[in-house]
C-alpha cells in the first residue's frame, strides 16, 4: 500500500489530475510516504513513549523552565534571522530579550523579558528557512526525512545554515559542542512532542491520509510563520459566489433540518 | 518630554491610540460592546456551543444532534463542501456531488462531536474584525483554555440572506478549509483520480464512527 500508486506523473491529458498533481509539489511521493512510516514507527516506540514519562515524572512548571531555557538559547539565532530579514528592530528585541531572561530570568528559566515591566516583548521564532522565504525563496519539492520530519529544500537549507550560525553553541568547547547540540535537540523534541499528544492522535484519527494533511499543515504552518501573522490568511476561501449558491445553502439548511426533524423520532 | 509644537499633533495622535487601545481592550472584557456585526454572531455561535457542550442533561446522541443543528446553522457546509472537493467537483456526477454532501457533513460532525467532547471549560473571546473580501469579514478570537496557552482563531464569514455563514475557520494560520482540500485531493490521487474511492473512503470513516 505504501508504494502503490501516485509513483508517476497522471495523465497529461486529465486535466484536473495534472493540476492536483502540480499542486501537490511531491514528486517523491512514494519515497516521502516511507519515511513518514519509518517516522511514526520511531515515535510509536521511542519519541511518543519518551514525551509520556516526560509529562508524567516531570511536572509542569519544571517542563515549563526547561522550554523557556531552550527557547532562550535560541534567541541569538532568532535575532540572526530577523536582522537578516530586515526587521533590525525586532533583532534588538530579540537580543535584549535574551540578555534580560539570561539574567534576571535565571538562564532562561523565566521569560521575565515578556512581562510589560520589563521589556513586555513576546518570543518570536525565527529561523534560516524563514529567512529565505521572506525573500521570495520558494519552499520547493516536499521531502520527508527520517527523523528530521519534513524538510522542503528551502528549509532543509535553513536547518543547514542555522546549525552553522548557531552562535551558542560556539561558547562551548570543541568537545562538548555536539552533546550540547543534542541534548538540546532532545529536549526541545520530547517537549514538543509532549505538548501535541493529543493534537497529533486527534488529527491521526480524523484523517482520511493522515501523509497528506501533515503535509497541507506544515506548509500552512510555515507560511505562517513566514509571514508573521502580518498579512490575513491565504485569499482561498469557499466563496458563496452568487445568489443561487448562497439560496442552495440556505435550501439545503431547510433540507437537513427536515432530514433532522424526520430522523429524530428514530434516534 | 516632547513637547514642541511640532510635535503635539503626533502626541494627540499617540493619546487617541492609546484610548482607542483601552477602549479595545475593556472591550475584551465587555464583550460584544467592540464587535461588529459578525463578530456578534461568532461570539452568539460560540456560546451557543458552549451551552450544549456544557450541558450535562444532554447524552451523547442529544449532544450530536445540537451540534449538527449549530453547524448547519453557522456553516455554509455547500459552499464548504464544494470547495473542499476543487477541481473535482465539476468531475462528479450529481450523485456524487449529493453523496459527498452528505458524507462531508457526517465527518464534520463526527469528528468536532469528538473533539468537542473533551470540552473543559474554554471560553471564546471577540477580539478583532475585519473585512474579508468584497462582502465579508475575517472575525479574530481567542479561544481561552484553562491552564494551557491561549488558540488564535480567526472565522471568514460571509453574510447570507439576513444573518451570516463561516466559510472557513483558520487555526494559527492554518485553514482548516484548505487542509481538507488538499487531503481529499490526495486521496482522490491515489485512488486513480476518481471521486468514487474517496467516496468510498469516507463511508468508511462515517462507518467506523458509528460502530458502538
Amino acid at each position: 500500500m505504501l508504494l502503490a500508486g501516485c509513483a508517476s506523473p497522471p495523465d497529461p491529458k486529465d486535466e484536473a489530475a495534472v493540476q492536483s498533481y502540480r499542486e501537490a509539489n511531491d514528486p517523491l511521493e512514494p519515497i516521502n510516504r516511507y519515511f513518514f512510516e519509518v517516522n511514526r514507527f520511531l515515535d510509536i516506540v521511542a519519541l511518543r513513549p519518551a514525551a509520556e514519562f516526560y509529562r508524567e515524572l516531570v511536572p509542569a512548571p519544571v517542563r515549563s523552565g526547561a522550554r523557556n531555557v531552550v527557547r532562550n538559547l535560541g534567541e541569538p539565532l532568532t535575532a540572526i534571522n530577523s536582522f537578516l530579514q530586515g526587521d533590525h528592530a525586532r533583532a534588538g528585541d530579540d537580543l535584549a530579550r535574551f540578555a534580560i531572561n539570561s539574567t534576571l530570568g535565571i538562564g532562561g528559566i523565566m521569560d521575565v523579558a515578556a512581562d510589560p515591566k520589563f521589556l513586555g516583548v513576546e518570543r518570536k521564532d525565527e529561523d534560516f528557512g524563514q529567512t529565505l522565504g521572506v525573500y521570495k525563496i520558494d519552499e520547493g519539492l516536499y521531502l520527508m526525512l527520517p527523523i528530521l520530519g519534513p524538510r522542503p529544500p528551502r528549509d532543509l537549507i535553513g536547518f543547514a545554515v542555522d546549525s552553522f550560525i548557531e552562535p551558542v553553541q560556539y561558547a562551548f568547547p570543541n568537545e562538548l559542542r555536539t552533546g550540547f547540540g543534542l541534548s538540546r535537540a532532545a529536549v526541545s523534541g520530547i517537549d514538543l512532542r509532549e505538548r501535541n499528544i493529543e493534537t497529533l492522535d486527534d488529527i491521526e484519527r480524523n484523517a482520511l491520509d493522515f501523509y497528506a494533511t501533515i503535509r497541507s499543515l506544515y506548509r500552512q504552518r510555515r507560511n505562517a510563520e513566514i509571514a508573521n501573522g502580518k498579512v490575513s490568511p491565504s485569499l482561498l476561501a469557499p466563496e458563496i459566489r452568487s445568489g443561487a449558491t448562497a439560496s442552495a445553502v440556505t435550501a439545503g439548511l431547510q433540507d437537513d433540518l427536515r432530514l433532522e426533524k424526520a430522523s429524530a423520532p428514530r434516534r | 518630554m516632547r513637547a514642541s509644537v511640532g510635535n503635539m499633533r503626533g502626541d494627540l495622535a499617540g493619546w487617541a491610540a492609546a484610548l482607542l487601545l483601552l477602549l479595545l481592550l475593556s472591550g475584551l472584557w465587555s464583550a460584544p460592546a467592540a464587535a461588529g456585526p459578525a463578530g456578534i454572531f461568532i461570539e452568539r455561535l460560540g456560546n451557543e456551543a458552549i451551552n450544549v457542550l456544557g450541558n450535562a442533561a444532554l447524552d451523547q446522541k442529544e449532544r450530536e444532534g445540537q451540534l449538527r443543528r449549530l453547524l448547519n446553522d453557522g456553516f455554509a457546509l455547500n459552499a464548504i463542501a464544494q470547495f473542499t472537493l476543487g477541481r473535482y467537483w465539476r468531475t462528479a456526477s450529481p450523485e456524487q456531488q449529493a453523496e459527498f454532501r452528505r458524507l462531508f457533513e457526517e465527518l464534520v460532525v463526527k469528528t468536532y462531536a469528538a473533539r468537542l467532547s473533551n470540552y473543559a471549560g474554554e471560553t471564546l473571546m471577540v477580539t478583532d474584525e475585519k473585512p474579508d473580501g468584497e462582502t465579508g469579514s475575517v472575525v479574530t478570537t481567542n479561544i481561552v483554555r484553562p491552564s494551557r496557552p491561549t488558540v488564535k482563531i480567526q472565522w471568514r464569514v460571509r453574510p447570507v440572506g439576513e444573518g451570516y455563514k463561516i466559510v472557513d475557520v483558520v487555526a494559527e494560520g492554518v485553514s482548516m478549509a484548505l487542509t481538507q482540500q488538499s487531503e481529499f485531493a490526495a486521496v482522490i490521487r491515489a485512488r486513480g483520480g476518481e471521486v468514487e474511492g474517496l467516496l468510498d473512503d469516507m463511508r468508511e470513516k462515517v462507518a467506523a464512527g458509528k460502530a458502538p
